[in-house]
């Protein structure tokens, strides 16, 4: 090996290649930040112990400082029951402050963000994101930014982020035009669950994040690292961020937020949220999923674009599209060995609808084997394997087509078990 | 406080290359070491009445840049994918013995170490620093930071031999 050749030198020829003179522009922006922005008052020097102590001293002294600290958590503690939204109370409790005798008062210095608050948070519309589409809000120890639910890559806003009590203090932004020290103070709470952050304006002379930060988010704790989606939900009313069940078929896919709102009792997860699919699931089923199988085994699952297959083997479509949920279903019951229940019709967010168990015969089916498949959405195919019962709702939503709901689970006994909180929640959605 | 903010400047002036320097090396991201850069120097200028001991000022702005650092690549984790990758042919090029297959080895090999080891690595063979000064700099033990060094150094060094191994063929494994 020649010495050219050295992997030490190799290593330092190729740190020296990377660059080492700081923009300008940074520079500058530092030192117009300084002409703005207080500093820290000094820290007082401590005097040194200087006399003698003894043990009992010592004890005597430290049971008088447990009392007083003791003292202040009695008195900031009762503070009579709180008022407001009790799905919103805040579980991480602000730091509580026990005012000392002496008191040396910082200036106010946030300290990193607390733990179950970092994580990417799903919320509504903001308008720095395209028409229609939700954004994220990614929270770490020290600094938050916003983006278009679909585009995690680009922060649309960004900058420091500190925590001090309940408030969220935010600087130096990116995007948000108000130079990057203009500081701005949101309060938070969290509900008991740690899955709805709520962040309400303080104060904050920068519009463009008054305009955006404060609202609600949603945590999203998706086990499917391909998509966004929430994972386990607090019982209420939830929007999804990605399917789009009234776009038209073949047309442009943008994500919108709120293509479908439900509202879910307690127990219930939000698996996976595609352009053309939304799924929920029991929280029993999504603790089993996993990143690499993140199917769960029972499944409510939201679908655009439905058309009943032709053939219980064949993935082909019905060449004349059903034109009402009463004839798609006469179509799905042409499948061999899928039977098809009593069918009936309601209203879901609007619209007209029909639903109907279905149960698979396999003898039925014949060359099918042990599934067959009967319906297509959302880019998927719906099939029934043997012993299975399923309930179909199949909405209709205009020039878009057919929504299916589909309810799937393992057997007979899960069926019983979820299709009345699955019915609730089908029959809750709207679409937009 | 004029006379603070002057001599700031001067502070800043004097040492805001050395530590781009360190961040993009630690970083391997432009943009990522510039927020990183302002983010200390920023909090530098917060925090300075409370630095008790002026000779002291590089360490502490060298640890205030580091942690800064980390910051930086906690939130280039979260959003996997927002890089601007330094480019390969940095303004310093022009070292010849230095292939574009040696960049990408060691650029992949850096890219497996943690923001840890990285920041240790770089203090010790771009700035010099002893292993005592790193560690009383990032407030870790001396034997922590000697792992990181150790470990650091160890994978960097296999990649560039591995890139320098002769080829062998080698079949299918069953």
């Amino acid at each position: 090996m020649t010495e050219s050749r050295n992997p030490d030198r190799l290593i330092r020829a190729w740190l020296d290649l990377m660059p080492s003179e700081a923009p300008d522009r940074v520079v500058s922006d530092v030192l117009q930040a300084a002409e703005t922005t207080p500093q820290l008052r000094a820290l007082p020097r401590l005097a040194h112990w200087r006399f003698p102590m003894n043990r009992i001293t010592l004890i005597a002294g430290l049971a008088i400082l447990a009392i007083l600290i003791g003292g202040g958590l009695l008195l900031t503690t009762f503070r009579g029951p709180s008022v407001g939204n009790p799905t919103l109370a805040p579980t991480v409790s602000p730091a509580v402050v026990v005012t000392p005798a002496v008191v040396v008062t910082p200036a106010p210095t946030g300290g990193p963000i607390p733990a179950p608050l970092q994580g990417r948070w799903m919320g509504s519309h903001r308008d720095f994101v395209s028409p229609d589409a939700g954004t994220s809000l990614l929270l770490s120890a020290s600094s938050y930014s916003m983006h278009q639910s679909n585009d995690n890559t680009s922060a649309r806003v960004r900058g420091d982020a500190s925590s001090e009590g309940s408030n969220l203090h935010v600087t130096a932004a990116v995007g948000d035009g108000c130079g990057r020290l203009t500081e701005g103070v949101y309060g938070w709470s969290l509900s008991s669950s740690g899955r709805v952050l709520s962040i309400t304006l303080d104060h904050d002379s920068c519009s463009v994040r008054t305009r955006n930060i404060p609202g609600t988010y949603w945590l999203m704790a998706c086990r499917d690292p391909g998509t966004d989606c929430l994972g386990d939900l607090d019982p209420g009313t939830y929007e999804s961020q990605y399917i789009r069940p009234l776009l038209l078929d073949g047309a442009v896919w943008s994500p919108k937020f709120a293509g479908v709102t439900y509202t879910v009792p307690d127990g219930w997860a939000n698996f996976s949220d595609w352009p053309g699919v939304l799924g929920l699931t029991t929280s029993t089923d999504f603790a089993k999923t996993t990143p690499s199988n993140v199917q769960p085994r029972t499944q409510l699952s939201v679908f655009t674009h439905a058309t009943p297959l032709t053939k219980a083997c064949s993935a082909q479509p019905v060449a004349v599209t059903p034109s009402s949920v009463a004839a798609a279903f006469t179509d799905i019951d042409k499948v061999k060995g899928l039977t098809v229940g009593a069918i009936s019709s309601l209203s879901i967010g609007g619209h007209q609808a029909a639903f109907a168990d279905l149960t698979f015969d396999a003898a039925a089916a014949g060359a099918c084997g042990n599934e067959i498949s009967f319906l297509k959405g959302g880019g998927d195919t719906l099939s029934i394997g043997v012993g299975e019962r399923q309930r179909l709702y199949l909405v209709d939503v205009g020039e878009a087509g057919f929504v299916a709901i589909w309810l799937r689970t393992p057997n007979g006994a899960s069926f019983d078990q979820v299709v009345a909180p699955a019915a609730t929640i089908a029959e809750s959605m709207s679409f937009k | 406080m004029r006379g603070d903010r002057e001599a700031f400047g001067l502070l800043v002036n004097a040492t805001s290359d050395r530590m781009y320097a360190i961040a993009t090396r630690i970083l391997r991201d432009a943009d990522l070491a510039e927020d990183a850069l302002q983010s200390s120097l920023i909090t530098a200028w917060r925090e300075l009445p409370r630095l008790r001991d002026p000779d002291r000022f590089e360490a502490w702005i060298r640890r205030l840049l580091v942690h800064a650092c980390y910051a930086e690549a906690r939130r280039r984790r979260q959003w996997a994918g927002n890089v601007r990758v330094l480019p390969v042919d940095g303004p310093a090029a022009g070292d010849d013995m230095l292939s574009v297959a040696d960049r990408d080895a060691l650029d992949r090999a850096f890219r497996r170490l943690t923001v840890e080891q990285r920041a240790v690595f770089v203090l010790h063979h771009h700035i010099g620093l002893p292993l005592v000064e790193i560690a009383d700099t990032l407030g870790i033990p001396a034997g922590t930071a000697r792992s990181r060094l150790h470990y650091a150094t160890r994978l960097l060094r296999e990649a560039i031999e591995a890139d320098l191994a002769p080829v062998i063929p080698q079949g299918r494994m069953a």
